[in-house]
């Protein structure tokens, strides 16, 4: 037990040093999450009263994108001069790298989103009001669920050299779920949608923001354990 | 043994056809699409258990002949999944006038096509040696079945506007549907064990030329 | 009525093209296996 805990910390902060060092991965998603907000709203001007919903739309596919950018990157560094073989050599178990990977991924998807989610709240002049410790831990549930595919799949990959796209689909189809309760959740807080919606009508959900909570939180714990049991077939030779 | 399935199949399809269009049919003639609707997406998430069955085999045990029967489960899925959302667009376009609408109905018909897709585009793009590629198509195989599940309590948050009921008016509908459903299921079963025999083939070909 | 044709139509052209996929490589794996036993004939 001793030695998961100081394995855990070990592969942390290195990667985390890494990342502090060559500075290249979180420029990158910011650039690219402020592109994608940009373009949201550059479409979207002709139906301003639908803010609410694209704000909601641009948050999540930002974060779905810059996600995988985040991800890719966290095994490709281990390709060269055989890292990951040094790595499986750890006196561990291969979900404990795994575990330290995903810790990693979602302190960079945090960082992310404390830059990305002011800008969207600027350009798409939406506010949160007092609810904002509810929008930080709906963040937190669908960047867990984000990164916890990503990580896995992520080494998977590597070998590839579409790697990237081949990442991205993999991704994509995995987390379509998770984004209704997803967006539904992020349309309650900005105000757009009420607590709890029933029945029919024009409106685009039905359900409650706790539902939508305790759905994504039920996605990410089957994910996250599936994909720690996972990871040892995905990284065995 | 598999010509006699697929014989059965043909037979049983037909006879539930026939019954379905004579004695069961359903009043607004379009809502017999039902009967071709149904079947398909229990034989859709059949093969999800098929390809989730056949990638633990394969992580199980190692050997290839579970990995030929997941591909041959994604194929068949994906028929299964085209025809699935083909038959719900056109039933909503028979219904309501168009040809697509968000309800939980079609994007979970949806994602299910888009699972069976991305599990062959990665099949065939995966470098590395046969035996990674089979390895890793597994792990993607059973965590797309985990996800089937949140497929189905995802779609609960988007407001099923329109829905028929679907309330059985004779017995002869219910059994026809039942049939319709058997039918289909040894159909893709047969299908399933056609193309995991052609995969066989294949490899054995393939092993011979390299050997 | 026309859509009900539409998608029985549709279901059976699923079925048939996916046979048919599976029946050419079928025959590809024939003819290879029949190139092979034709060019190293097999000593007795």
């Amino acid at each position: 037990m001793e030695s998961f805990w100081v394995a855990l910390k070990a592969i942390f902060v290195k990667d985390v040093i890494v990342e502090l060092r060559a500075r290249q991965v979180l420029p990158t998603m910011v650039v690219l999450g402020m592109l994608i907000v940009y373009i949201l709203r550059l479409v979207s001007e002709p139906a301003s009263g639908a803010a609410p919903l694209v704000g909601a739309a641009a948050l999540w596919v930002a974060f779905l994108f810059c996600g995988l950018l985040a991800q890719e990157r966290s095994f490709a560094a281990e390709q060269h001069q055989g890292c990951m073989d040094g790595l499986l050599l750890a006196p561990c178990d291969p979900g404990t790298i795994y575990l330290a990977k995903l810790c990693v991924n979602v302190v960079v998807l945090c960082v992310f989103e404390v830059i990305i989610v002011p800008v969207v709240l600027i350009v798409f002049r939406l506010s949160v009001g007092a609810r904002w410790p509810d929008l930080l831990a709906v963040l937190l549930l669908g960047n867990i669920g984000i990164s916890s595919v990503g990580t896995l799949f992520s080494a998977a990959v590597q070998l590839a050299r579409t790697r990237g796209s081949l990442l991205s689909i993999i991704v994509l189809v995995i987390l379509m779920p998770l984004m209704v309760p997803a967006t539904f959740a992020l349309l309650v807080l900005f105000g757009a949608l009420p607590e709890e919606v029933g029945g029919s009508g024009s409106l685009a959900f039905v359900g409650s923001f706790k539902a939508a909570a305790g759905y994504m939180l039920a996605f990410d714990a089957v994910f996250v354990v599936a994909c720690w049991l996972l990871f040892a077939v995905v990284v065995e030779e | 043994m598999r010509r006699l399935l697929f014989i059965l199949a043909v037979f049983l399809l037909t006879a539930s056809t026939w019954m379905a269009l004579t004695a069961g049919q359903i009043v607004p003639v379009q809502r017999n699409i039902l009967y071709a609707h149904v079947p398909s997406s229990i034989c859709a998430l059949l093969c999800f258990v098929v390809l989730l069955v056949a990638g633990i085999g394969y992580l199980a045990g190692g050997r290839d002949i579970w990995d030929m029967i997941a591909v041959a489960s994604a194929e068949v899925g994906l028929v299964y999944a085209t025809i699935l959302n083909a038959t719900g667009m056109i039933f909503s376009r028979a219904e309501w006038n168009v040809w697509w609408t968000p309800s939980p109905r079609l994007i979970t018909s949806a994602i299910l096509w888009f699972l069976y897709v991305v599990y062959l585009v990665l099949r065939v793009n995966l470098p590395g040696s046969r035996r990674r590629r089979a390895r890793i198509c597994a792990v993607f195989g059973i965590i797309a079945f985990l996800d089937v599940p949140m497929v189905f309590l995802s779609a609960r948050f988007i407001p099923d506007m329109h829905r028929p009921s679907f309330s059985f008016e004779s017995t002869w509908q219910s059994a026809a549907l039942a049939l319709a459903m058997i039918a289909t299921v040894l159909l893709g079963t047969a299908m399933i064990w056609l193309r995991t025999d052609s995969l066989r083939n294949t490899l054995r070909l393939e092993e011979q030329f390299l050997a | 009525m026309f859509y009900l044709c539409l998608a029985f139509s549709s279901l059976w052209a699923c079925h048939l093209i996916y046979l048919l996929t599976v029946d050419v490589q079928v025959r590809q794996v024939r003819r290879r296996l029949d190139a092979r036993a034709e060019a190293s004939p097999r000593d007795a």
